[in-house]
């Protein structure tokens, strides 16, 4: 089964699906900003309460923090990144010339409240995550979801670390949270760590982590980062001990691109296929006839026995016809539609849809709890497995010089061993077609290999490929 | 309840942040409203805090812009656009023109919760409410037929409810608020808004381009009744 898709018609259908599910109204009349109508905004919540819940877990506290920036404050956090400031929001709210900022990112209002804690002498740990839409003037194209000037959501966790060892268990147990969250969507995924090529890339951070993922159009694209700032912002905003050490620093972010890229592998001719754990509903109910008693009774029977079950269940009461009921729940990828007619009632059973396989089959009533609660697994399973498989499509591990240039003209994304010498780097960069992604974070991966320009032993594993064109 | 603080700790003046236990206490309480309001068939959306002067404008006939907080893309002051004016729920109005709602999606009950400026409420003029809400609930009933003091008797209702939820002693007045168009609204014992709400004009609503047709394809008004709540419920 050909599961690819080539961009344009991608993102026809995306386009369409966004306003059809009720998702995003895209037509906002400033540019690169979205609303979220209330069926995408209970998607985006339940992937925020998800990594708020195991971020809580990992040791970091939430922090609400103001709309704006004092514009000095963020001119100090400019001074490491180059024309950040063109890139923004600017403002003099009580008109008294002190130009303020809108939030852009977390670094400058966390690392200025992180500075008056250690004059205070505030004990630790120094972590804090916080969500909310975040302004970021983009002068090229925009797109809903993918790239915005107003980000909804903007997940960050902030932290800075006073005891040796302490920065890398963070990103340790920050990795593990994406890990986990990744395989509760079914989302395939590579941490890489971003080789030092782009001298743009170093202006912030010492290493930059991400994690990434491939859109059936054959494109890589950054699900989340883990940036290991070190002392870069330290020095900026003077976080530092008595004796004059300087505590290092780590990001962590996600944004709605997240959720596009959950929509861009999980979805078909007919529309979503959205993951139980963010899914709204996970059972819609559709009556045959909207006006038969009978038929509501039976479905008030049917939802009385999931009340105490975690099952999130949805009834449509709308007066539209069935068909359109079906068409609008497929479209929104509810997991498991339900639908209840004359026949359904006089059988004490229910007829389910499924949207994993869109195929038809009948429940009893009596065991549909335990029923559906086995379906769901199955489907999560099902959707991880469609995913997986789109992966393998583009996907490849390259062991011969000879055939990268052929794999780089497919748009594969290409696994190779490469060695610590710069020029087989070089070599690796110069493949017309194809550009490093990174280096896969993984210390056992090249082991017993060579490196497939000079064949001495290698010391990494490179991912090649093409990225997503808006990204950086 | 707990009673909760406001860090101004933040280096900007009338600025805050929460954090720790008020922050939880915080958020228990935005879940209680929140629960209530999705109780009443309310849904939660999110609304972009930035918006067009022409948005603004074309339902506010002669209210002032300049009131309103402008912010400008790269520092270009040539082309201002707004910051999330608070008790107008301006912002949504697009999504109803862009969303493709028919006549029979109506009435649509929507709200956010996030953050908001009142310093556009004229009669406040002390500094400290000045300050940016953090969280703050916006929403409005979008209607389409002449149903005004059923669905203004409606959210008074809701909002009463919800300053009960909050505080035990408010009081209910009418204030000329915006463009000089009557508010009713909730304040606490201080004086302090808790919550407030006003409809606005059809002739208004029909300058932003919103087409709602019937069955018969025949024009229908539309209505808002705006609402806020205001994060004094939840202190």
């Amino acid at each position: 089964m050909n599961m690819l898709i080539d961009e344009r018609s991608h993102q026809e259908r995306m386009n369409k699906l966004l306003i059809e599910a009720r998702i995003i109204a895209p037509e906002y009349p400033c540019k690169g900003e979205s609303g979220w109508l209330p069926y995408g905004d209970s998607i985006a919540n339940n992937l925020i309460l998800m990594f708020a819940e195991k971020m809580r877990d990992i040791g970091f506290k939430e922090i609400a923090l103001p709309s704006f920036v004092k514009g000095e404050i963020f001119l100090e956090q400019c001074n490491n990144i180059k024309d950040f400031r063109k890139r923004v929001y600017w403002s003099d709210p009580f008109k008294k010339n002190d130009m303020q900022v809108v939030k852009p990112t977390i670094e400058a209002q966390i690392s200025a409240l992180f500075a008056r804690w250690i004059k205070e002498g505030r004990k630790g740990p120094y972590k804090y995550f916080t969500y909310r839409s975040i302004g970021r003037y983009e002068t090229g194209r925009t797109l809903p979801l993918w790239k915005e000037r107003i980000v909804w959501p903007f997940f960050e966790g902030h932290s800075m670390h006073i005891e040796d060892g302490d920065l890398e268990s963070t990103i340790e147990s920050q990795n593990k949270v994406l890990e986990e969250v990744y395989n509760l969507l079914g989302l395939p995924f590579f941490v890489i760590q971003r080789p030092k090529v782009n001298k743009r890339l170093q202006e912030y951070s010492e290493r930059r982590l991400e994690t990434i993922s491939i859109t059936p159009y054959k494109r890589v694209v950054i699900l989340s980062s883990i940036y290991d700032l070190g002392e870069i912002f330290s020095k900026v905003f003077s976080l530092k001990s008595k004796e004059g050490k300087y505590y290092p620093m780590v990001n962590f972010a996600f944004s709605g691109r997240l959720i596009g890229t959950i929509f861009s592998n999980f979805c078909d001719e007919y529309g979503l296929k959205l993951p139980s754990v963010i899914a709204p509903h996970h059972i819609r109910i559709v009556t045959i006839e909207n006006d038969s008693n009978s038929q509501k009774d039976y479905v008030e029977k049917i939802v009385k026995k999931f009340e105490d079950s975690s099952i999130r269940v949805n009834i449509d009461t709308s007066s539209n016809y069935f068909k359109e009921k079906i068409s609008k729940a497929k479209t929104q990828g509810v997991p498991l539609i339900m639908l209840i007619g004359d026949k359904e009632v006089s059988t004490n059973s229910i007829t389910v849809l499924r949207r994993d396989t869109n195929q038809l089959s009948s429940l009893k009533t009596g065991e549909v709890v335990e029923s559906v609660k086995k379906y769901i697994n199955n489907y999560d399973g099902s959707l991880k497995k469609w995913s997986e498989e789109m992966l393998s499509e583009v996907y490849t591990v390259c062991e011969e010089k000879d055939k990268l240039v052929e794999f780089a003209k497919e748009d594969k994304l290409i696994e190779v061993a490469l060695c610590e010498e710069e020029d087989c780097f070089v070599k690796l960069a110069d493949i017309d077609d194809t550009e490093i992604i990174g280096s896969i974070v993984d210390k056992h991966r090249h082991k017993g290999q060579v490196c497939i320009s000079c064949t001495k032993i290698a010391r990494q594993k490179l991912l090649l490929g093409k990225k997503w064109k808006g990204e950086k | 309840m707990k009673k909760i603080a406001l860090n101004f700790d933040y280096p900007l003046k009338y600025s805050y942040f929460i954090e720790n236990e008020d922050l939880s206490e915080l958020k228990k309480k935005v879940d209680i409203i929140k629960k209530y309001l999705l109780s009443q068939n309310f849904e939660s959306v999110q609304i972009p805090f930035l918006t067009s002067r022409d948005t603004v404008k074309a339902v506010t006939n002669d209210y002032n812009v300049k009131n309103l907080i402008q912010v400008y893309p790269a520092g270009n002051k040539k082309k201002p656009l707004l910051f999330s004016p608070y008790m107008l729920f301006l912002q949504a109005l697009p999504l109803i023109k862009a969303g493709r709602f028919s006549y029979k999606d109506y009435p649509l009950k929507w709200f956010f919760v996030g953050p908001g400026y009142k310093g556009i409420i004229k009669s406040v003029s002390d500094p400290y409410n000045q300050t940016e809400e953090i969280y703050c609930f916006q929403g409005a009933v979008f209607f389409v037929n002449d149903r005004i003091t059923e669905i203004e008797m409606y959210l008074a209702n809701v909002l009463e409810k919800v300053c009960e939820l909050s505080i035990k002693n408010f009081t209910k007045d009418t204030e000329k608020l915006f463009y000089k168009k009557d508010s009713t609204v909730f304040k606490d014992r201080e004086g302090d808004f808790l919550a407030g709400y006003h409809t606005i004009q059809i002739e208004n609503l029909r300058k932003t381009g919103i087409q709602i047709k019937n069955r018969k394809n025949k024009d229908m008004n539309l209505f808002m009744s705006s609402f806020s709540i205001s994060q004094n419920c939840l202190l």
